[in-house]
C-alpha cells in the first residue's frame, strides 16, 4: 500500500469524528463562540454537542469558560493552541493522503 | 443568515463575521449617528431656528454622536447581550478592518487577526467614509444635478465595496440612496443645506435597512423562554 495512504490510519481519531471536526472548524474560523451558536451553526442536538465538547475539553483541544454578557450567562468555547495544532496536523495528513490516492503514479 | 446577501458566505470565519450584522443593530447605530445630528442641523437651517436652547440641543446631540462613534462596540455589545445572544447565540465579533484581500492586511493587523483571520468586517471602513465623502463632492458640484450624481456614486460605491464584505448589499438595497438623491434635488435647498443631504440620506438609509433587518430577525427568532435561555 502507498505509505502516504497508510497515514490515514495515523489520523487523530478525536478530530476525525465529524461532529468534533465541525466544532473545531467553527471555532478556528470564529475565534470563540457560545454553546447556542455552535448548536445552531452545526445543526447539533444539545446532548450531542455537550458530549463532544466534553471530549474535546478533556483532550485539551477546547477550553470552555462560563462568563456573563450583561446579565446573561454564556458558555463560551474557544480553541486552545493544542487544538489548533491537532486540527492543522489532521488536515495536513488527510490532504496529503487524498492527493496521493488521486495521483498514485506521482509517488 | 441574511438571504439577501450578494455572495455566498461559506467559511466559518466569514459566517461569524456576517453574524455581527444578522440583527441590523450596527446599521441602526451608525444610521442614528448620521441621521440625528445632520437632520437636526438641516432642520435648524431650514426652519431658521435661532433659539439658543435649540442650538444647545444640537451641540449636545452632536457630542453624543461622537461619543457613539468611539463607544460603538460597547453599545452594540450591550444591545446584543440583550437581543441577539439569548436568541441565536454569541460568537466573537469581527475585527473592523479592510478586507483580507487588502494589500496591507497582513502588515496592518500585525498578525493579531490570527487564527480567526476570516472573522473580519470592512463595514465601518467602507460604508461610513463613502457617506461622508458626499459632503466634499457636493461642495464641488454647485449645480442642483450634482446631488443625484453624488448620491448615485455613493450607492454604486457601497454596492461595489461591500461585495466581498461580511455585510454585502445587493443593488436593490442601495437603489434607494440614488433615488432619494433625485428627490432631494427637486427640493429648493440652498448650497449650504445641500452639503448636509448626503449624510441625512445615508443615515436614513442605514437606519431603514437596519430596522428592516431587525424586524425580520425578531420575527424569525422570538424571545426564548427562561429554560432555553439558561442553556446558552
Amino acid at each position: 500500500m502507498n505509505p502516504q495512504i497508510r497515514v490515514v490510519a495515523q489520523l487523530d481519531r478525536l478530530v476525525h469524528e465529524p461532529v468534533r471536526l465541525m466544532i473545531l472548524m467553527i471555532l478556528q474560523g470564529a475565534g470563540e463562540a457560545d454553546f447556542l451558536y455552535l448548536q445552531r451553526e452545526g445543526g447539533f442536538t444539545q446532548g450531542n454537542l455537550s458530549s463532544h465538547l466534553l471530549k474535546l475539553e478533556e483532550a485539551g483541544y477546547v477550553e470552555i469558560e462560563k462568563k456573563f454578557k450583561g446579565k446573561r450567562p454564556l458558555t463560551v468555547c474557544r480553541l486552545t493552541p493544542k487544538g489548533e495544532a491537532a486540527l492543522s496536523g489532521y488536515s495536513r495528513r488527510l490532504v496529503r493522503a487524498l492527493q496521493a490516492n488521486q495521483n498514485p503514479k506521482g509517488q | 443568515m441574511n438571504k439577501n446577501t450578494a455572495m455566498q458566505i461559506d467559511s466559518p470565519g466569514r459566517r461569524a463575521a456576517a453574524y455581527w450584522f444578522v440583527d441590523g443593530l450596527p446599521e441602526i447605530l451608525f444610521g442614528l449617528f448620521f441621521l440625528i445630528p445632520f437632520a437636526l442641523a438641516l432642520a435648524s437651517k431650514e426652519l431658521h431656528w435661532r433659539n439658543w436652547w435649540i442650538r444647545s440641543v444640537i451641540i449636545v446631540v452632536a457630542l453624543l454622536g461622537y461619543a457613539m462613534w468611539f463607544l460603538h462596540r460597547r453599545i452594540l455589545s450591550f444591545l446584543k447581550a440583550r437581543i441577539t445572544y439569548p436568541r441565536t447565540g454569541y460568537v466573537r465579533p469581527p475585527i473592523d478592518f479592510p478586507s483580507q484581500n487588502h494589500p496591507h492586511y497582513k502588515i496592518l493587523t500585525l498578525g493579531t487577526a490570527n487564527p480567526a483571520d476570516d472573522n473580519v468586517s470592512s463595514f465601518v471602513s467602507h460604508t461610513i467614509p463613502l457617506i461622508c465623502s458626499g459632503f466634499f463632492f457636493v461642495s464641488f458640484l454647485e449645480a442642483r444635478w450634482g446631488l443625484p450624481l453624488v448620491m448615485t456614486g455613493i450607492a454604486a460605491g457601497i454596492y461595489f465595496l461591500s461585495r466581498n464584505d461580511a455585510r454585502p448589499y445587493s443593488w436593490r438595497a442601495v437603489l434607494p440612496i440614488a433615488l432619494v438623491g433625485f428627490i432631494a434635488a427637486a427640493l429648493d435647498l440652498g448650497q449650504e443645506d445641500r452639503l448636509l443631504v448626503p449624510m441625512v440620506i445615508g443615515g436614513a438609509w442605514l437606519l431603514g435597512t437596519g430596522t428592516w433587518t431587525l424586524v425580520r430577525y425578531l420575527r424569525a427568532h422570538p424571545k426564548p423562554n427562561a429554560g432555553q435561555e439558561g442553556r446558552s
